[in-house]
C-alpha cells in the first residue's frame, strides 16, 4: 500500500479538476486543495477493516486514515 | 233512387265512373264505380254502426255481389278472411304458411351473412371461424418458437425438443427482425433464452419491438439472445421502451466480436429488471460507432455491467444524458475496460447517491486507461457526493473535470 498525494485545482476560467495521481498542478491553474490517495499494490485490492468496502483506490478525507484499511488480493471474476 | 242521394264522379266525356250513395237512415255508405252502360261493377260499402266490418264487393252484370272481402264473412258468396301467419326465416328456401292461414304475414329473415374467406392458424388456441368459409391449420410441430415473428424462422431456429432443449439449424442466416413486435417464448419466463447461434450474421433491428406480453414481470425476453452471434450491426428498441420492461437485453450481446455499430434508438433506458445489463460485455469496439447521444435518461441495471471487458473507442460521450436517478443504473458500466480515455457528460445534472455503484462495482473500477472524465463546473458539489468518488468510480489514475 503506498500513499500519493493528487491535487484539486482550479482554472482561470473557473472550472476545476481533481488531478490524476502524481499529475503537477498546470501553470493556468490555482492549487486548491493537495488530497492524499491510498493505492494497493499490483494485484491487491484496499478494504476497509470495519466495513468491508473494497477499493482500488481511495482518497483519504475527515478522519479516515490508511490505519482503516488493508490490503486483500484482488478476487478474480 | 228517391231515398238515396248520390253524388257522381264524371270522366272527361261527362259519364258516370264513379257513384256514391247511403240509405235514408244513413244506415249504409257506399261507393261504386260505374262501367261504361251505367252499371255498377264494384261497391264499396259500410255499415255507419260499429262490429260491422268495412266490405269491398265485386259487383256482376246483374248488380249482384259476386266477390266480397270483409272480415264477418256474412253476405254476398265468395267472402274471404284474411289470417296471415308471421314467420321467421332463418335459413335459404321456398316458405308457405301453415294450415289455417291464408298467406304470410310479417317475414323476418335471420339468414347469417355467407362465410368467405380462409382463416390462417399458426398457433394452437380457441378460434372463432363463423365467419370464414374454411380454416387452414398449420401449427409447426416439435415445439418450434419462431410462430410469434410475422416473419418465418422454422426453418432457422430448429425446435425443442421434449425435454426443452433448442435444437438450433446450423444453416448461416441473416435475421431481420424489422417486424417484430412481440416475441417468441420458449417458457412464459425466457423469451428468446440462447435463441440465436453463432451463425447469425448482419443487423439486427429492433426498432420496432414493443415487447412481449406474457409475464412480463419476470420476463428475460433477449437473455443471451445473440451472444456469441456474428451480428454487425444493433438498432435498439424505440417504441413503448420506456415502459419498465421493455429494455431486457441481459447478457445478449455477449462476445459479439463483429459488433461494430449500436444505434440506441430511445431516449429513455427504462428496465424495472435487466436494461443492458452486462449486454455487451467481451465485445470488442475498439473501431466501432456507439452514439449515446438521444439517451437522456437511465433507468435502474440499464448499463449495469453492460460494457464490461470491452475494448472501447477512444472517446464516449454522453451528450444528451440528463439524469442518472435510478439504482445501479451506471454500475460496473465500464469496469475493466480498455482503450478508452476520456468520457464526456456535458448535460448531467441529476444523479443518485449510487449511481456508479460502489466498493470495487464501481463504473469505472479498474478501467485502467481512462485518463479524464468530465462533467458540468456547476456539478462538482453533487459529484463529489456520490459514493465512489473518493475513489474516482474506479478510475484512480483518472483526472476528473469540472469544465463542461
Amino acid at each position: 500500500m503506498k500513499t500519493q498525494d493528487s491535487y484539486f485545482v482550479k482554472f482561470a476560467n473557473g472550472t476545476s479538476a481533481w488531478l490524476a495521481v502524481g499529475k503537477p498542478v498546470p501553470a493556468d491553474a490555482e492549487l486548491v486543495e493537495v488530497r492524499p490517495m491510498i493505492m494497493p499494490d499490483d494485484g491487491m485490492v484496499l478494504r476497509h477493516k470495519e466495513t468491508g468496502e473494497e477499493s482500488s483506490g481511495h482518497w483519504l478525507r475527515g478522519d479516515d486514515n490508511k490505519d482503516k484499511w488493508e490490503e486483500v488480493p484482488e478476487s478474480k471474476e | 233512387m228517391s231515398d238515396k242521394s248520390s253524388i257522381y264522379g264524371v270522366n272527361s266525356n261527362g259519364e258516370a265512373i264513379l257513384r256514391t250513395s247511403e240509405n235514408a237512415t244513413g244506415e249504409r255508405t257506399s261507393i261504386y264505380g260505374v262501367n261504361s252502360d251505367g252499371k255498377a261493377c264494384m261497391r264499396v260499402s259500410s255499415k255507419v254502426t260499429s262490429n260491422d266490418p268495412t266490405s269491398i264487393y265485386g259487383v256482376n252484370d246483374s248488380g249482384e255481389a259476386c266477390v266480397r272481402i270483409d272480415g264477418a264473412g256474412s253476405g254476398g258468396g265468395g267472402g274471404a278472411t284474411i289470417n296471415n301467419q308471421d314467420i321467421t326465416v332463418t335459413e335459404n328456401g321456398t316458405y308457405t304458411p301453415d294450415e289455417g292461414y291464408t298467406g304470410l304475414g310479417t317475414v323476418e329473415v335471420q339468414v347469417p351473412n355467407p362465410s368467405t374467406g380462409t382463416l390462417s392458424i399458426v398457433e394452437n388456441g380457441s378460434y372463432n371461424v363463423t365467419e370464414y368459409a374454411t380454416a387452414e391449420v398449420n401449427v409447426p410441430t416439435g415445439g418450434g418458437a419462431a410462430t410469434k415473428f410475422g416473419v418465418s424462422l422454422d426453418n432457422l431456429l430448429g425446435s425443442v425438443d421434449a425435454n426443452g432443449v433448442y435444437q438450433l439449424s446450423d444453416a448461416p442466416f441473416t435475421f431481420d427482425a424489422t417486424s417484430i413486435k412481440e416475441l417468441p417464448f420458449l417458457s412464459p419466463d425466457l423469451f428468446m433464452y440462447k435463441f440465436f447461434r453463432s451463425n447469425l450474421t448482419g443487423t439486427v433491428d429492433l426498432s420496432n419491438y414493443m415487447h412481449g406480453t406474457v409475464n412480463a414481470a419476470n420476463a428475460e425476453y433477449f437473455t443471451q439472445a445473440f451472444s456469441y452471434t456474428g451480428v454487425q450491426k444493433l438498432i435498439t428498441p424505440r417504441e413503448k421502451s420506456n415502459e419498465a420492461y421493455a429494455m431486457q437485453f441481459y447478457q445478449s450481446f455477449q462476445h459479439c466480436n463483429a459488433l461494430k455499430e449500436i444505434v440506441f434508438s430511445n431516449p429513455i433506458i427504462a428496465s424495472n429488471k435487466f436494461g443492458f445489463t452486462e449486454a455487451f460485455q467481451y465485445c470488442d469496439f475498439s473501431n466501432a460507432s456507439i452514439n449515446f447521444d438521444i439517451i437522456t435518461s437511465i433507468g435502474p441495471n440499464g448499463f449495469y455491467g453492460a460494457f464490461k471487458y470491452c475494448k472501447l473507442p477512444e472517446e464516449i460521450r454522453f451528450t444528451n444524458l440528463t439524469e442518472i436517478t435510478a439504482t445501479f443504473a451506471f454500475r460496473e458500466a465500464f469496469s475493466q475496460t480498455t482503450g478508452c480515455k476520456r468520457y464526456f457528460f456535458p448535460s448531467l445534472t441529476s444523479v443518485t447517491s449510487d449511481a456508479f455503484g460502489s466498493s470495487t462495482r464501481l463504473t469505472w473500477y479498474n478501467a485502467k486507461d481512462v485518463e479524464e472524465i468530465h462533467f458540468r463546473a456547476d456539478m462538482q458539489a453533487t459529484i463529489e457526493a456520490v459514493t465512489g468518488y473518493s475513489s474516482k468510480f474506479g478510475a484512480t489514475n483518472c483526472t476528473i473535470f469540472f469544465d463542461l
